[in-house]
């Protein structure tokens, strides 16, 4: 009996030890996973769950993350062609939160919100009235904005974001000002393309602020010296940019940068 | 060790055999094979979804894979009575089990690298496919700007299809791997049966993936939160992988791919895991009876 009783311990033991090694690893790895998770993965809000039928929460829930973001986008392109707006609106919207650091989802979200939203919303001939087609439009804009601004807050390391807020603020808001600042903001990544750095002195102008975008072109021409190596940037038209602000600023003949003209 | 070796290669043998697991890995390079018929979108979406499809459809048949082959590793042993005979022989319980657990791994290694091959041909054509567009798009038109745009778009195709972090991806699809299947090993030496060790995996799996949420409302959300509930919380916390974790995946796919170090944590989480979990294993396999 007593040997019986001692190897039913000592067996006991075993599984003792096991879970104590469980518990205790459970411990050691909450350490790397705080160290680690926050960075790696975005916080999922669960209000998405609330969005989704059964079957994409449990593909949620399983790893499946991107191919349900996938699958989401392929609805909305669908009801694009549909010109199903509002629905297609929930699933872009949903496709940004479920992959929050895909800059694509939100720079092709944030344009058929912005610009094909808003411009079908002006157009639209069921609604009679023009004030209301064009209050729409302004609420499509607007909610493409507030979707922009959060691709940012995700993105913030990325020149395209920037690129897009540019483009939308000068073009839908016509915040010409503003659009510069996001463009200058987007030259500050490296692999920012050449047309991103002529924007910015293009959309100060814009806000007619001739003087900061004299300085930027000449900035521009001044940070290339080899111009036959960065052919990309369009040496032709920055040159006309500059020659056209020297005689509206009445720059002085010798501080010009092309005198001869 | 050459006893753990050879119990390695005997079991990588018997899996390449194995029908489930060979239907499940045609399964996978089927699905693979297909996923460039995403041709009606533009360049940027087509690649992006070859690439989730391929990955998702990798991490679904290997986490089958690893699971069933796992679970029905003991079960199948005990039937055949091959467990008595290899024990009866010099060979340590614990030598028998990472044996097992080292012939699984190189099986599904070897799915990997097979999953990875159909992958990279099916990433080729689909780069084929785009280049031919672009190019005849390029001689179509006359305009420089364009030109010089379309020279851009295949140099960032050419970029996205030949992006060496996809190696890191394949790494991180096999940890996931591995992880389920030392989960599942773990299991297998209590359960009773096979089915019992594939149901209660996959519930580990799915509560892996929210196990990070659990310990998020565990350690910041205080208020409104029963003593019961925080019970559970810090049991999810404590006790199951955090699967989200292995979600770097994603990132990768999208361009946002995780540092040299964040790497370095993550595979040396599921290390330490996958020690862990068959270290456990054997203290429980050590005093199983039959």
């Amino acid at each position: 009996m007593k040997e019986i009783s001692h190897k039913i311990f000592y067996k006991k033991s075993y599984w003792l030890v096991a879970i104590l090694l469980w518990i205790s690893w459970g411990v050691g790895k909450l350490f790397l996973e705080k160290k680690v998770a926050h960075e790696l993965t975005p916080s999922l809000n669960l209000r998405v769950s609330e969005q989704m039928g059964q079957d994409a929460v449990l593909a949620l829930f399983s790893g499946f993350r991107s191919v349900l973001a996938d699958g989401l986008w392929l609805r909305a392109n669908y009801q694009f062609e549909q010109q199903q707006w509002l629905p297609m609106r929930e699933d872009m919207e949903l496709v940004c939160l479920l992959q929050p650091r895909s800059v694509f989802f939100w720079e092709m979200a944030v344009w058929h919100l912005a610009w094909n939203m808003s411009h079908a919303a002006r157009y639209d001939l069921k609604e009679p009235s023009l004030a209301k087609r064009l209050k729409a439009e302004q609420s499509y804009i607007l909610a493409g904005r507030k979707l922009l601004d959060r691709g940012l807050e995700n993105i913030p390391d990325r020149y395209e974001l920037w690129v897009a807020r540019g483009f939308l603020r000068a073009e839908k808001q016509k915040d010409y000002e503003g659009a510069a600042e996001d463009f200058l903001k987007a030259t500050t990544f490296p692999d920012a393309p050449a047309y991103v750095f002529r924007q910015v002195a293009y959309h100060l102008e814009r806000a007619k602020k001739w003087q900061e975008a004299y300085a930027f072109w000449l900035k521009i021409w001044r940070s290339f010296p080899d111009k036959n190596a960065t052919p990309e940037m369009r040496w032709d038209r920055v040159q006309a940019h500059i020659e056209r602000l020297e005689e509206k600023l009445n720059i002085p003949q010798q501080q010009k940068l092309f005198p001869g003209n | 060790m050459t006893r753990v070796w050879l119990l390695a290669k005997v079991t990588l043998w018997e899996a390449l055999r194995h029908r489930v697991l060979n239907v499940l890995l045609l399964f996978a390079l089927a699905i693979i094979g297909t996923a460039n018929f995403f041709s009606q979108l533009s360049f940027d979406e087509q690649l992006k979804f070859v690439k989730d499809f391929s990955f998702g459809a990798m991490t679904l048949i290997g986490v089958l894979m690893a699971v069933v082959s796992m679970a029905q590793l003991l079960p199948q042993e005990v039937e055949n009575r091959t467990l008595f005979t290899i024990l009866s022989k010099p060979v340590r319980r614990w030598e028998f089990l990472a044996g097992k657990c080292l012939g699984m791994a190189l099986t599904l290694l070897l799915a990997l690298v097979m999953m990875a091959l159909v992958f990279g041909v099916v990433l080729k054509l689909q780069e084929k496919n785009l280049e031919q567009q672009i190019l005849q798009q390029m001689q179509e038109t006359v305009s420089l700007e364009e030109k010089a745009e379309a020279h851009e778009t295949l140099q960032k195709i050419q970029a996205e299809v030949r992006d060496p972090y996809l190696f890191m991806a394949f790494g991180i699809i096999y940890g996931r791997w591995l992880l389920v299947a030392a989960v599942a090993l773990l299991i297998s030496t209590f359960s009773t049966s096979m089915l019992f060790t594939v149901v209660m995996t996959m519930m580990v799996y799915v509560i892996g993936h929210l196990q990070s949420t659990a310990r998020e409302m565990w350690w910041h959300v205080s208020a409104g939160v029963s003593t019961i509930t925080k019970g559970i919380l810090v049991v999810v916390s404590l006790c199951f992988p955090d699967f989200q974790m292995l979600s770097g995946v994603d990132n990768i796919v999208v361009g946002a791919a995780p540092s040299g170090l964040d790497l370095f944590y993550i595979l040396g989480y599921v290390v330490l895991y996958v020690g862990v979990a068959v270290g456990a294993a054997c203290l429980i396999f050590s005093q199983r009876e039959w």
